[in-house]
C-alpha cells in the first residue's frame, strides 16, 4: 500500500469509515502478529497480544497524527509497549517457546535437519535474552527486512545508534550459539 | 581482531555488508574480502544475521484474523466518530496558559470575547471576535504555533460560511475570509499539520458542496475548490499556494499608454500595470521597456486595455529592458488588528520540478521501505514512550 493510498485510507477511518480502518488493520496485521511473535514465543499470546495492539489503535486513532511516518511505525511502538506491559505483569521474561523440550546437546553425528531446529531453538531463547531494545532491532531488521532508516524512525533513535544496537545484538547472538556448540559457518553451509 | 575492541567504525561497514548480504547481492566472503580488517567479526555477525534472518513464524491464522477484524468492527461501530474538528479555543497548551493572562489582563474585557465567539459577519461584535483572533494568531507565533492557529481560523471561517449559507447572508467577502485562512494554513502546514490540513480541506470539499452556487459568488467558490485540493511534497509539507488571495479577485488590469517616437528610431515605451486587489489594496508598479528598433521599425505597440499582463507588442522589436520587463509586485496584506501581518505570497507559482506526492512505499509486508529517512523531522518528535504507556500518537 503506498503512502498518498495509506493517508486517505486513515483519514476515511477517523471519520469511522469501518471498511478503510479494515483495509489499513489487513495490510499490516501479519506484520505486526510476527513482531508480537518473535518477542514472545507463543501463538496464542502473540494473537491476543495483536488483537490488543489493533483495539488499542482504534481507540486512539481520532488524535493519531501523521507526523510524516508510516502507520506501521504507530503500531510497531504500540505492540512495544503491549508486550512490555505483559512482562511486567508476568514479572518475569519468558523463556519457554511452542516447544516444550529441552535443548539436546550438539553432537557430531547429529541429523543435520535436528542440528537446524535445535539451532533454531537457541537462537529464539537467545533473542529472548536480549535487551528489549537488541530484541526489535534483530526483528524488523533481520526477520522483516525494514531498512536501517525504517528501524531508527520507529525505535525513534537514529541510524546510528541501531548500527551500534545490531551490532551488539549479532555478536551477543553469535557467541550463545558457539557456548551451545554449533557451527554457525556450518549450519548456513548445510541451508544454502 | 578482538571482538570486544571493535571501533565505531565497524558499524556503517557491518550495516554495509549486512544489507548486500541479506539481500542476495554479494556473499558474506565477498564481503569479508572488501574488509578484511574485519573478517573475524563480520563473519561471525554475518552468518547470524543470515540464520536469524531464516527464523521462521507461524502465520497468524486465517480465522483468528478475521475474527479479529470482526471485533473491531463492531467496535468501531459503538465508538464515536473521529470527526474532524477544530474548536477554535483548542490550542496548545503553551499558548493557551500564555491567553489566561492575557484574558486576566483584560479584565472585565473578556466576557466581551466570549460573547463575541459565536458572532458571524455584519454582527456587531464580530470585530472583536476578530481582534481577538489576531491577538491569538500573534502569541502563536511567539512559541511556532502559527500553524495550528490557521488551520483552526480556517475551520471557523468555514464555519462562519455554512452559519451564514443557512441563514441567506452569505457574501463574497465571506469566501474571501476562507480562502485566505485556509491558503495561510495551507502553506505554514508542517509535517504535524499537513494531514491535519489535508483532513480539514477534505471537510471543507464536501461542506461547500453543499453550498448553494450564485452567480455572484462563482468566482470565489471556483477559486476555493481549486484551492482545496492541496499537493503533499516528499518532505511531508504541502505546496504552498500561488497567492493567499483568491485569483479571481486578483487578476490585473492593464492600462498601457505609449508615446512611440518615429524619429529618432529609440522609441520609449511605458507600460503601466495596475494591480486591482481587494478595495483596501491597490499596489501598483511601473515597468519601462526602452525599444531601440532598426530604421526601418517604426514601432506601434498595442496594448490591450483590459486584463492582459503581459503587453504584446507587434511586430516584436529586439528589446533592450532598462529595467526588469516583470513587474514587480509588492503586495500589501490586509491590515489585521494589532499589526500582524499575514504570510506574503511567493512571488510566482510553483514550477512543475516540484512532485507532487511522496515517495510511495513498497509492501511493508515483504519488509522493504523506500521511503528517504525522515531522521531529521523525526527527531523533532516526541521521543518514544515511557515502557508502560501507550505511545503518543
Amino acid at each position: 500500500m503506498d503512502r498518498v493510498e495509506e493517508l486517505r485510507l486513515l483519514r476515511q477511518a477517523k471519520r469511522g469509515d469501518a471498511d478503510s480502518f479494515a483495509e489499513l488493520y489487513r495490510d499490516n496485521v501479519h506484520a505486526i502478529f510476527r513482531y508480537v511473535y518473535h518477542r514472545v514465543n507463543d501463538t496464542q499470546l502473540a494473537e491476543d497480544l495483536t488483537g490488543d495492539v489493533f483495539t488499542r489503535a482504534l481507540e486512539g486513532l481520532g488524535s493519531y497524527s501523521d507526523q510524516g511516518k508510516p502507520f506501521i511505525a504507530w503500531l510497531y511502538r504500540i505492540a512495544h509497549a503491549r508486550i512490555v506491559d505483559h512482562y511486567r505483569r508476568m514479572e518475569r521474561r519468558p523463556v519457554e517457546s511452542d516447544v516444550d523440550d529441552e535443548p539436546i546437546p550438539v553432537t557430531l553425528d547429529m541429523d543435520e535437519g535436528i542440528l537446524r531446529r535445535q539451532a533454531a531453538k537457541v537462537l529464539r531463547e537467545a533473542i529472548a535474552e536480549l535487551t528489549d531494545e537488541q530484541q526489535q532491532v534483530v526483528i524488523l531488521r533481520f526477520m522483516e527486512g525494514h531498512r536501517i532508516e525504517v528501524v531508527a524512525q520507529i525505535m525513534g533513535k537514529n541510524a546510528n545508534a541501531i548500527k551500534a544496537l545490531q551490532h551488539r545484538a549479532l555478536r551477543s547472538l553469535a557467541g550463545r550459539l558457539e557456548r551451545a556448540g554449533f557451527d554457525i559457518g556450518g549450519i548456513i553451509a548445510g541451508l544454502s | 581482531m578482538n571482538d570486544k575492541t571493535l571501533p565505531p567504525e565497524f558499524y556503517p561497514i557491518l550495516d554495509q555488508c549486512l544489507d548486500t548480504v541479506l539481500s542476495g547481492q554479494t556473499t558474506v566472503e565477498q564481503c569479508i574480502a572488501r574488509f578484511p580488517k574485519y573478517a573475524d567479526p563480520l563473519r561471525r555477525e554475518l552468518q547470524t544475521a543470515l540464520l536469524v534472518a531464516r527464523l521462521k513464524s507461524p502465520p497468524m491464522s486465517g480465522e483468528a484474523v478475521d475474527n479479529l477484524e470482526a471485533r473491531l468492527r463492531g467496535a468501531l461501530k459503538t465508538q464515536p466518530h473521529n470527526v474532524v474538528h477544530y474548536p477554535f479555543f483548542h490550542i496548545s497548551r503553551a499558548a493557551a496558559a500564555v491567553l489566561i493572562v492575557v484574558f486576566l489582563a483584560v479584565g472585565s474585557g473578556a466576557g466581551l470575547v466570549m460573547a463575541s465567539a459565536d458572532d458571524l459577519p455584519g454582527d456587531t461584535l464580530y470585530p472583536v471576535k476578530i481582534f481577538w483572533e489576531s491577538v491569538i494568531l500573534f502569541l502563536a507565533s511567539i512559541f511556532g504555533q502559527a500553524d495550528d492557529v490557521w488551520l483552526r481560523l480556517a475551520q471557523t471561517r468555514l464555519d462562519e460560511v455554512v452559519a451564514l449559507d443557512s441563514q441567506g447572508r452569505l457574501t463574497q467577502d465571506a469566501l474571501v475570509k476562507l480562502y485566505e485562512t485556509t491558503a495561510q494554513a495551507i502553506a505554514t502546514a508542517d509535517t504535524d499539520t499537513a494531514a491535519q490540513v489535508v483532513e480539514y480541506t477534505d471537510h471543507a470539499e464536501q461542506v461547500l458542496a453543499g453550498i448553494q452556487s450564485r452567480s455572484d459568488l462563482g468566482g470565489v467558490m471556483l477559486d476555493l475548490v481549486g484551492l482545496l485540493d492541496p499537493v503533499i511534497l516528499e518532505n511531508g509539507r504541502l505546496l504552498p499556494p500561488a497567492d493567499t488571495q483568491p485569483p479571481s479577485l486578483t487578476s490585473p488590469q492593464v492600462v498601457a499608454t505609449n508615446t512611440p517616437a518615429l524619429e529618432p528610431p529609440t522609441a520609449t515605451l511605458t507600460v503601466t500595470i495596475g494591480y486591482t486587489d481587494t478595495p483596501t489594496n491597490v499596489p501598483t508598479n511601473t515597468a519601462t521597456l526602452t525599444l531601440t528598433p532598426t530604421p526601418s521599425y517604426t514601432p506601434t505597440p498595442r496594448i490591450p486595455p483590459t486584463a492582459t499582463k503581459t503587453p504584446t507588442l507587434s511586430p516584436t522589436p529586439t528589446v533592450t529592458p532598462s529595467n526588469t520587463p516583470s513587474p514587480t509586485r509588492t503586495w500589501t496584506p490586509v491590515p489585521l488588528p494589532g499589526g500582524i501581518s499575514p504570510v506574503p505570497p511567493t512571488e510566482s507559482p510553483p514550477t512543475s520540478t516540484l512532485r507532487p506526492t511522496v515517495t510511495p512505499l513498497g509492501s511493508g509486508m515483504s519488509g522493504t521501505f523506500v521511503r528517504q529517512t525522515q531522521e531529521s523531522v523525526y527527531m523533532t518528535q516526541t521521543a518514544g514512550p515511557p515502557e508502560t504507556e501507550e505511545p503518543t500518537p
